[in-house]
């Protein structure tokens, strides 16, 4: 019997830019998701990790992400066997050439050959790459029959795309390798969402997740296969430091935004989820200037917050006498709606007309900010 | 804003304090020109809108002229319910001060600076900064107080008249906060954009925002590059990478190849070494038989050498024997000639001799001859020499009168007698004749005592002129005296004649003058006597004194004893020794001629030896030669058959027959090696040299291909070294970390220009706007003066229209279509008349809010009295709602109104 962490793409060094000033935070986040994956190894006393491609995001990642890295696995005496992946493959001058790669110690292991490697009652098969991309299944390689076949384990452990999505993919996997290749377990990396093809064909995910549209990602896999020819018994195990929430959100139904905001107040840590709105909906000027506010408010409770605004904006319930002070302000008030709307303005504001609606509609909300301002 | 009361001091022409009390309705200050009416309106101006401490050379002409008096202005008005009390003293010590009226009296309330801008405040007016106020920062006093210079009107009031005219009328119009927006809005606008162009504000967020952008972009590209070049390299890596393993398999084949190489290279040595073996064995089997070729036809050659040789010293005897012959011939001849030559010389010599000894011989004759000659003349020079010696002795010895001596004794003796003869006649005369002989002394006419002694039998006789004076010692003494002068002078005469003659034969030791003549004769004698034996002497022949004739005997002597030795030995005939000389020279003169004979004859047969004698060295020379070739030969005959038993002995053949077969073996052995080293030779190129090149290829190669691996190597090892720098540098955290920065950064340029766009757009709408809200605010001032215009000029106007800053611009006259232009088209008189007309109103419009002063400095000069009759009827009614100051010339025009007429003759 055996009993293994099966993990993938930690894409350590990732840059996460788009994340402004979280960015570097959330780089050292995955590093305290890597040790808590080890601690969990130690805790479940298995027989060895194995990192199915995408340890690190690129060639360049800096000496302090590997010291990290190197750390973090170091954290344990459970073996690490890591597989080069697309973003980290086998070659001259590359991340596993690094001196202070190099430096780490004996039970850390990079799989860089296509060969079976025998370990503690297993046979392990790894497909380290060697390039970024290719149209080659990397687990062709694999025998059905070898020494090994009858008394040991068969473990398989790549990096690419299950040929199931029936368009070009990067490193195409076999669907049936497994069973073509008489494995009692394919340890699969490169999609970051979970996903169990067969009994014997997973993909763990990547254990921190790095995106919005990730479906079920945080999370790695503890295998335990009882002798050779066995079904695995496959457990899954969260480990996720941050999370990453889309929502969805129809303004012109809830024109106060409270559902919004109870939504965040509802969440178990705010502080740990990214969170993305996409508003949607026809809307007057007060609600976006209000949703605005709202933003603001979000930003400061979550750990990051990303608005997405289709909003149509829609005149108000009243005229703008009601909302602007009679004179130059609401007759302004009156022609940029009218702009914003689609419409051309009488009188004064009709040499405006053709300005840039964001413009226009931006320079509703600042007049009507300011009214808000010196009205109180 | 109304006003009370202005009191001015120390200003211009107004020395003195002078008060004015103003109506609270309407005051006419009228005074001809130049009476101070507009100085008051400066100093009202002045004192509420200029601060206290300006300087200038503006301000210093306001002291009065001539004087250094300190310009102090007091103005009393009300404002906002209050009445207040500002007085300024400008230049000296200046100071503001600022009261209320509170409870019934006077309380400070601001002074200094703070005074100064609380009262620029009251009528909305700017702080000037440091100069003088311009009228623009006058607020409201820019439209309401028409100064008399101010002929025109600005093409819009000041935002300080604006602002009061807004809210005069906006609060009728509008909501209270809508300024207050568009100002926020302004604001907000001008904090990101510039007024004019809209570009980004220095400073502002937007400006630096992008600035901050354009930093971080910068470096972001650095970053960017060093991660490009990062990936290069490992793109350059994998290239390295492929072609060093591509190289090292070639580098396997390529030893391969150098190690087969390497083996024919050994099989090519072993063939170079046989090859070379057998050209030593050729070249020395060559050597042998060249040897041995050259011994034999060396011992060939010797023995014909010394047959040659033996051949030649037998033709040299041959030759030797005639040459001996005739040298033997040619010495005999010259033997007898030189017995011949011998003998002559003998006779020669002889001859010589018999010469030498007959010369001798004739010399020693000559000799004699000589000396008696010499003897001879010497014994009579010296009996000449004994006379001359006597002659001069006598000369030397005796004492000779000379002839001179002898003429004066011979003249004496005359002059004696002649004096006795005298005497005879005339003189005393003694005559002693002693018996004894005696002594005596006698002295003649005082001359001195002349001892004599007298001797019996010879009497003596003294003659005297004068005196003569006997003394006979013991005996007498006899004196005569004479008295005869002829007497005396003749005795004197006398004595001293005969005392004369006496010393002069005394000297001549004569006692007598006869003795004396012949003594001279005498030497004459002598002398001549002397003259004649030197004559003598000089006419002898000698040479010489006699020490030389000595010197020259002995000489002679000498010379003659050496003849005679040689004579002696000369063994001359006895009989020659007696010849004369002339004889002699006889004999000489024969024995010369033989002597030449016997010279010439041995010149001949020397001439003759000589001619036999020259064939003989050369005779001999070439039997000397002979013989030393015959040497020579014998010695080669030696020597060659020498060196043949010696070639003979050596080869230990010494028969030819051995020889040859000898010859013949190391010739065949020869030809034997050169065939076996020519067969090796021929195959060099394909069995060495080939191989060896092939080699040297293969080792080039393997060279080649280890530098360029190695080079390869350590490009390689020079791209890792910058890839670890990179990692170590955290090239990509930081190109992420400022991405993020960037992307941050643009978000917010993005926002920022967004919102600069949209505050922008907002500005304009509220400007044009506000604009056209000024237009129709201008309607309440347009509609008071299109009604008083009407009334003022009658039906033919229709109307005034106003620009956005409410100054009248066009007016419409008559028809509501015709338009004309204020500037261009009206009158002066029109013109002005609408000015006033439009201060008025305004003036009317602001008391809305809180009653104000219009201040009318000389307006309507140019108006005629019926529309000046009509313009009193609208101030008179304007009066009830703005409180109004007119200042004027004439008086009369304005006479029965309803105000207060203040003339400023009185006041001053």
């Amino acid at each position: 019997m055996i009993r293994f962490i099966h993990t993938a793409d930690w894409q350590m060094g990732a840059k996460f830019s788009h994340l402004g000033n979280r960015a570097s935070q959330t780089r050292s986040t995955r590093l305290t998701t890597a040790r808590r994956i080890t601690r969990l190894a130690e805790e479940r006393r298995v027989d060895f990790m194995l990192i199915a491609g995408d340890l690190f995001e690129h060639h360049a990642v800096g000496s302090e992400t590997i010291e990290g890295v190197v750390e973090a696995l170091a954290q344990t005496r459970v073996p690490a066997v890591i597989l080069p992946g697309n973003h980290d493959p086998v070659t001259r001058g590359g991340i596993w050439n690094r001196r202070r790669w190099e430096a780490r110690p004996d039970h850390i292991r990079v799989l860089t050959e296509a060969s079976a490697v025998i370990l503690d009652g297993v046979a392990l098969y790894p497909c380290p790459l060697t390039q970024k991309r290719s149209r080659r299944d990397p687990t062709a390689w694999i025998p059905d029959e070898d020494d090994h076949s009858a008394q040991l384990i068969r473990v398989g452990v790549a990096h690419g795309s299950l040929d199931i999505l029936g368009k070009d993919l990067n490193f195409p996997i076999h669907p049936e390798r497994a069973r073509m290749a008489r494995l009692d377990y394919l340890a699969l990396g490169d999609w970051h969402s979970l996903y169990e093809h067969d009994e014997r064909t997973f993909y763990s995910g990547t254990p921190e997740p790095t995106a919005f549209d990730e479906r079920d990602s945080g999370h790695v896999l503890e295998v335990e296969i009882a002798r050779p020819g066995a079904v695995p018994e496959v457990r899954r195990h969260r480990v996720n430091s941050l999370t990453w929430r889309t929502l969805e959100h129809d303004v012109s139904a809830d024109p106060e935004l409270d559902i919004l905001s109870g939504w965040v107040s509802d969440l178990e840590s705010p502080e740990t989820t990214l969170l993305r709105v996409h508003l949607t909906g026809a809307v007057d000027v007060e609600t976006t200037v209000r949703t605005e506010g709202m933003a603001e408010e979000l930003t400061g409770r979550l750990y990051h917050l990303e608005v997405r605004e289709d909003l149509q904006l829609t005149p108000s319930g009243g005229d703008s006498a009601a909302r602007f002070p009679a004179g130059p302000v609401a007759q302004t008030g009156d022609d940029l709606m009218a702009i914003a709307s689609g419409r051309v303005p009488s009188g004064t504001g009709r040499r405006f007309a053709d300005r840039d609606p964001e413009v226009v509609r931006r320079a509703l909300q600042l007049l009507h900010a300011a009214a808000m301002e010196v009205q109180g | 804003m109304i006003l009370h009361e202005l009191t001015v001091r120390g200003w211009r022409r107004f020395r003195e304090e002078i008060t004015l009390s103003f109506d609270d309705r309407l005051t006419i200050i009228h005074g001809p020109n130049e009476s101070g009416k507009s100085t008051l309106i400066e100093a009202l101006t002045r004192g509420l809108f200029d601060r206290h401490t300006v300087a200038g050379r503006e301000m210093d002409s306001l002291r009065p002229w001539g004087s250094s008096l300190t310009p102090e202005v007091t103005v009393v008005f009300s404002a906002g319910g209050e009445k207040y009390r500002c007085r300024k003293r400008f230049l000296d010590s200046p100071s503001c001060e600022l009261w209320t009226f509170i409870d019934g009296r006077w309380q400070l309330i601001a002074d200094g600076d703070a005074a100064d801008r609380r009262g620029i405040e009251f009528l909305g007016g700017q702080h000037p900064g440091r100069g003088l106020t311009k009228p623009r920062q006058r607020g409201v006093a820019e439209a309401l107080w028409a100064r008399q210079e101010d002929h025109e009107m600005p093409a819009g009031w000041n935002p300080g008249m604006m602002d009061r005219l807004e809210a005069t009328l906006g609060e009728v119009l509008d909501s209270a906060s809508s300024s207050a927006i568009e100002r926020l809005i302004s604001d907000r606008h001008l904090e990101l954009l510039t007024e004019a162009r809209g570009q980004p504000r220095t400073g502002g967020a937007l400006h630096q925002a992008l600035e901050e952008l354009a930093r971080k972009e910068a470096d972001l590209d650095h970053v960017r590059q060093q991660r490009v070049d990062f990936e290069r390299r490992m793109e350059d890596l994998s290239g390295i990478q492929g072609e060093i393993d591509t190289l090292r398999s070639q580098l396997g084949e390529s030893e391969q190849e150098l190690k087969e190489a390497s083996e024919a290279r050994d099989a090519a040595r072993e063939h170079q070494e046989m090859r070379l073996n057998a050209r030593t064995a050729h070249i020395e089997a060559e050597r042998h038989w060249e040897n041995l070729n050259r011994r034999v036809d060396g011992i060939r050659k010797a023995r014909k050498m010394a047959e040659e040789a033996r051949r030649e010293m037998d033709g040299v005897a041959a030759s030797l024997t005639p040459l001996r012959a005739e040298l033997c011939s040619a010495r005999g001849e010259v033997r007898e000639i030189g017995l011949l030559l011998e003998e002559r010389k003998r006779h020669h010599r002889q001859l010589q001799e018999r010469m030498d000894a007959l010369n001798a011989l004739r010399a020693l004759k000559t000799i004699d001859a000589d000396i008696q000659r010499h003897r001879e003349t010497a014994t009579r020079a010296a009996r000449v020499r004994g006379q001359i010696r006597e002659a001069e002795q006598a000369l030397e010895e005796e004492v000779f009168p000379s002839a001179e001596t002898l003429e004066q004794a011979e003249e004496l003796g005359e002059q004696i007698r002649d004096g006795e003869a005298v005497l005879k006649t005339q003189g005393l005369k003694i005559d002693i004749e002693p018996a004894a002989e005696l002594g005596a002394r006698v002295g003649l006419d005082g001359a001195s005592w002349q001892p004599l002694t007298l001797e019996p039998g010879t009497p003596r006789s003294f003659a005297a002129a004068n005196r003569a004076d006997l003394e006979m010692p013991e005996i007498m003494k006899i004196t005569v005296q004479s008295g005869n002068e002829v007497a005396a002078e003749a005795v004197a005469r006398l004595k001293a004649n005969r005392d004369d003659l006496s010393d002069l034969l005394a000297s001549h030791d004569v006692a007598s003058a006869s003795e004396l003549h012949e003594q001279y004769q005498r030497h004459q004698a002598l002398n001549t006597q002397l003259e004649d034996l030197h004559q003598r002497l000089a006419e002898m022949p000698l040479e010489g004194d006699e020490a030389d004739i000595e010197r020259h005997l002995r000489e002679q002597k000498n010379r003659r004893k050496r003849l005679q030795d040689e004579l002696e030995s000369a063994s001359l005939p006895e009989d020659w020794l007696t010849h004369s000389p002339e004889v002699l020279d006889e004999l000489l003169d024969e024995h010369a001629e033989e002597r030449a004979q016997v010279q010439k004859h041995c010149q001949e047969l020397e001439e003759r030896q000589e001619a036999a004698e020259a064939p003989t060295p050369q005779l001999e020379g070439e039997i000397s030669g002979l013989q030393q070739r015959l040497s020579v030969l014998r010695q080669q005959i030696e020597d060659r058959l020498a060196e043949a038993e010696d070639l003979e002995a050596e080869d230990e053949f010494t028969t030819a027959e051995a020889r040859s077969r000898a010859l013949q073996e190391a010739a065949l052995a020869a030809e034997r090696t050169r065939q076996a080293w020519e067969v090796l030779d021929a195959e060099k190129r394909d069995k060495e040299d080939e191989p060896e090149r092939q080699y040297g290829a293969a080792s080039r190669r393997l060279e080649q291909l280890r530098e360029r691996i190695s080079e390869l190597q350590r490009a390689e090892s020079g791209h890792l070294e910058v890839l670890e720098a990179g990692s170590a540098s955290n090239v990509r955290e930081r190109e992420g970390d400022l991405e993020a920065e960037v992307e941050a950064t643009r978000a917010r340029v993005e926002r920022l220009s967004r919102d600069a766009e949209a505050y922008r757009l907002a500005h304009k709408l509220l400007e044009a706007h506000r604009a056209e809200r000024m237009r129709s605010l201008g309607g309440p001032v347009k509609t008071q003066v299109d009604r008083w215009m009407a009334r003022l000029l009658g039906p033919g106007y229709a109307g005034v229209e106003f620009s956005s800053e409410l100054t009248p611009n066009q007016v419409r006259v008559g028809h509501p279509d015709v338009v004309a232009s204020v500037e261009a088209d009206l009158s002066y008189g029109a013109r002005e008349q609408l000015h006033f007309l439009v201060r008025l109103a305004l003036g009317v419009i602001l008391s809305e809010g809180e009653r104000q002063v219009v201040i009318l400095d000389d307006r309507l000069t140019n108006t005629d009295r019926g529309r000046l009759g009509r313009a009193r009827a609208i101030l008179e009614e304007a009066a009830d709602r703005v409180q109004i100051v007119l200042l004027t010339c004439f008086p009369d025009g304005y006479s029965g109104i309803d105000g207060q007429f203040v003339d400023m003759r009185t006041l001053m």
